[in-house]
């Protein structure tokens, strides 16, 4: 059976057809958990928030550019919700001095919650090094990461997302690999 | 300039260290190459990690969607009205403070206002600066001398509040590109 594309599936969600909407929550559902999760700390928030995500991407499909991405948009439209969160809650952050890739002393803040947003997965000190590792990125990078890994956007996606042209998502992505390869060589 | 490892390093991060995705050229490269080849094999390690952290999927999840879906947007269009619904319960309360809206007292001198004030525009249409100069009599006339000011005042108000409370409630997330 042919799997109908994002396009074909918000045309018809457009029109009103909530099964179409339906299907495209089920397909994009597991990612935007896991970007959000991974985006607030929090994977019980990142339920509520991808809940929401998907009701304002409903009401607001009218307005979607179809020359872009459903993901892409979708991803938006939850990271935006994800920040705003932070921001009206003003989640307290940890600051962390770190080295980057060059040898720089660079501050880092993740959001402190107390909560695991890896805490479905059974390996639990793979889940405390990956989760540490990722914290521990620039910001910037930290954010292509999850976009790439968690939500699973391609890198022509992550440029659209970010504004940014493809090959600076591709030499950032790689900076941020080759530090995420040193802080899990140990563990991978 | 860029080594050849870096350049295929880069690949195998975009491929996530699958060797099918890579160039022929780059694949015989990390063939014949242990540093690229370990990087290949931590490249899939990564990915294959992170596939596994992520959470199960939730039906619940897709339920709760379904289930508000039909009255989400109408909730959105009603908050969306908030804004205008409270600009126009500011202009009406300005209006009765500044003892414009004295119900029927005013409305039932508008017949009579309008059609004084058409009088005086028609008999100064030939010239506009006249024409303009009749038009601040008419509305001075029929206006308090506050009346403008305190109708200023709330137009600006209005305008206020309609930003702030689209800022608060927005109807929904518009696309835009940029951050």
């Amino acid at each position: 059976m042919v799997r109908p594309s994002d396009e074909s599936l918000v045309a018809l969600a457009v029109e009103g057809d909530q099964a179409a909407f339906t299907r495209l929550v089920r397909r994009y559902q597991r990612r935007l958990t896991a970007f959000l999760a991974q985006l607030v700390g929090d994977l019980e928030l990142a339920r509520e928030l991808a809940q929401e995500t998907f009701l304002r991407a409903w009401s607001a499909l009218d307005r979607f550019d179809p020359r872009y991405k459903f993901s892409t948009w979708l991803f938006r439209i939850g990271h935006n919700l994800g920040i705003d969160h932070l921001r009206r809650r003003r989640i307290s952050t940890v600051p962390l001095v770190r080295e980057d890739a060059d040898g720089e002393e660079i501050e880092v803040a993740v959001a402190d919650l107390g909560k695991d947003p890896l805490e479905h997965f059974e390996n639990r000190e793979l889940a405390r090094e990956l989760r540490g590792a990722i914290n521990e990125l620039r910001p910037e990078y930290r954010e292509l990461v999850l976009l790439r890994h968690f939500a699973g956007l391609s890198y022509q996606e992550i440029a659209d997302f970010k504004s940014m042209p493809i090959g600076t998502v591709k030499n950032k992505l790689f900076r941020a690999h080759t530090v995420l390869r040193r802080a899990l060589v140990s563990f991978l | 300039m860029e080594s050849p490892c870096q350049a295929v390093a880069q690949l195998l991060v975009e491929a996530r260290g699958n060797l099918d995705q890579l160039p022929p050229e780059a694949r015989r490269h990390v063939a014949s190459c242990s540093a690229c080849a370990e990087t290949a094999a931590f490249e899939r390690r990564f990915a294959s990690v992170v596939e596994s952290a992520l959470p199960p999927t939730d039906p619940g999840l897709e339920q709760l969607v379904l289930d508000h879906l039909p009255t989400y947007r109408l909730r959105r269009s009603l908050l969306a009205a908030v804004p205008v619904a409270a600009s126009l319960a500011v202009i009406t309360a300005g209006g009765v403070l500044a003892g414009g809206l004295p119900g029927g007292r005013l409305l039932g001198q508008v017949p009579m206002v309008a059609g004084h004030g058409w009088l005086h525009l028609l008999g100064a249409a030939s010239d506009w600066s006249v024409a303009l100069l009749a038009v601040t009599r008419t509305v001075g006339s029929v206006l308090p001398a506050f009346m403008p000011l305190a109708g200023s005042a709330v137009a600006v108000l209005g305008l206020a509040s309609v930003v702030l409370a689209v800022r608060r409630w927005r109807p929904g997330v518009a696309w835009r590109r940029d951050d």
